[in-house]
């Protein structure tokens, strides 16, 4: 991969601008993975929602002041963006005759099961955005619970109320993935 | 804080092997290296800008804004000719045109537009529903 030239900005301590080079080499993987859990399996749109969180941490970083890691700030932008993201796909649907089916992905993995990806996704839908951002982060992403409070702004309690009720949520929308022997089942089939 | 409160939630055997299956297969495509690259450039593209470009825009528009205050306040203080003592609160608003209360006279919807404080009236309706979810919200 090629390397991120220098960021250029007078207001912006050198140092942090070499940090947060670093963060979009190590990181952007992950962002992007998480932008497409977020997004409802979008891979298009995931890499825009990546992008533009480069973008816009960037720009911003003249105001990072410290108070959290630097990629917990980040990925708080990443998160919003991905929501505001949601938000306007939201109204285009419902512009689009209130369609909300989601976009075929144009570049589609061959080693996974679209149709239970979109199960997910859809399951995840169903969540408030709250529940989504919590199971997504914690669950699916492994952050620790801590980490996911910071960075959504949350006391820990209210995340750990939301990681509760979102996996309720999710075993009843996808019971059959629950039930032992048609997990076994789709572990054959893979 | 409560070191208790900061530990990871506990889950079930079943609870752990249902979301190993749902982040087992949730997960996106892999980026090919043509694409990482296409985007590493993109990214490149749009944050390494000349020295002040980007940077300076939102300074610029402020300084803009407040330049437009002050002339606008300028403006307003050497315009003034009204003798001192006269009431200052006259305040002009827009008024349909005197062809438009002739059309008005036979038409009486056609002075509809001009009531300025039905904003969503002049969208079309689909339009208009949107902005009123979100207005109501």
């Amino acid at each position: 991969m090629e390397s991120v030239a220098v960021l250029e900005s007078s207001r912006v301590d050198p140092k942090l601008e070499i940090r947060f080079e670093a963060l979009v080499h190590s990181h952007r993987e992950r962002a992007r993975r998480l932008a497409w859990r977020l997004v409802g399996g979008d891979a298009a749109a995931a890499e825009d929602v990546t992008q533009e969180a480069f973008v816009k941490a960037f720009r911003g970083l003249s105001r990072f002041r410290g108070e959290a890691a630097l990629e917990t700030w980040f990925y708080r932008i990443l998160v919003r963006q991905a929501y505001s993201y949601r938000r306007w796909r939201g109204i285009r649907d419902f512009w689009d005759s209130g369609s909300t089916a989601e976009p075929a992905d144009p570049f589609p993995d061959p080693t996974r099961d679209p149709g239970l990806q979109r199960r997910i996704a859809a399951a995840l839908g169903e969540l408030t955005r709250s529940q989504r951002e919590v199971f997504v982060l914690v669950h699916l992403e492994g952050f620790r619970v801590r980490e996911c409070a910071e960075l959504l702004e949350k006391p820990i309690g209210t995340v750990k109320s939301h990681l509760h009720r979102a996996l309720a949520r999710m075993r009843c929308e996808l019971t059959d993935l629950v039930e032992p022997d048609i997990a076994r089942e789709n572990g054959e089939n893979r | 804080m409560n070191e208790k409160l900061e530990e990871q939630p506990s889950l079930s055997a079943e609870d752990a092997e249902f979301i190993g299956r749902l982040a087992e297969h949730y997960v996106p495509p892999p980026l090919s290296a043509a694409r990482s690259t296409e985007l590493d450039a993109e990214l490149r593209g749009r944050i390494v800008t000349p020295r002040g470009l980007a940077f300076e825009r939102p300074a610029f528009a402020t300084a803009a804004v407040v330049l437009a205050i002050g002339l606008a306040l300028a403006l307003g203080a050497f315009e003034s000719t009204a003798p001192e003592g006269a009431r200052p609160d006259v305040v002009f608003v827009a008024s349909p045109s005197a062809a438009d209360w002739e059309r008005g006279l036979f038409d009486p919807d056609a002075l509809d537009d001009f009531d300025a404080g039905d904003d969503l009236g002049g969208l079309p309706d689909d339009y208009a529903a949107i902005a009123g979810i979100f207005l109501d919200g």
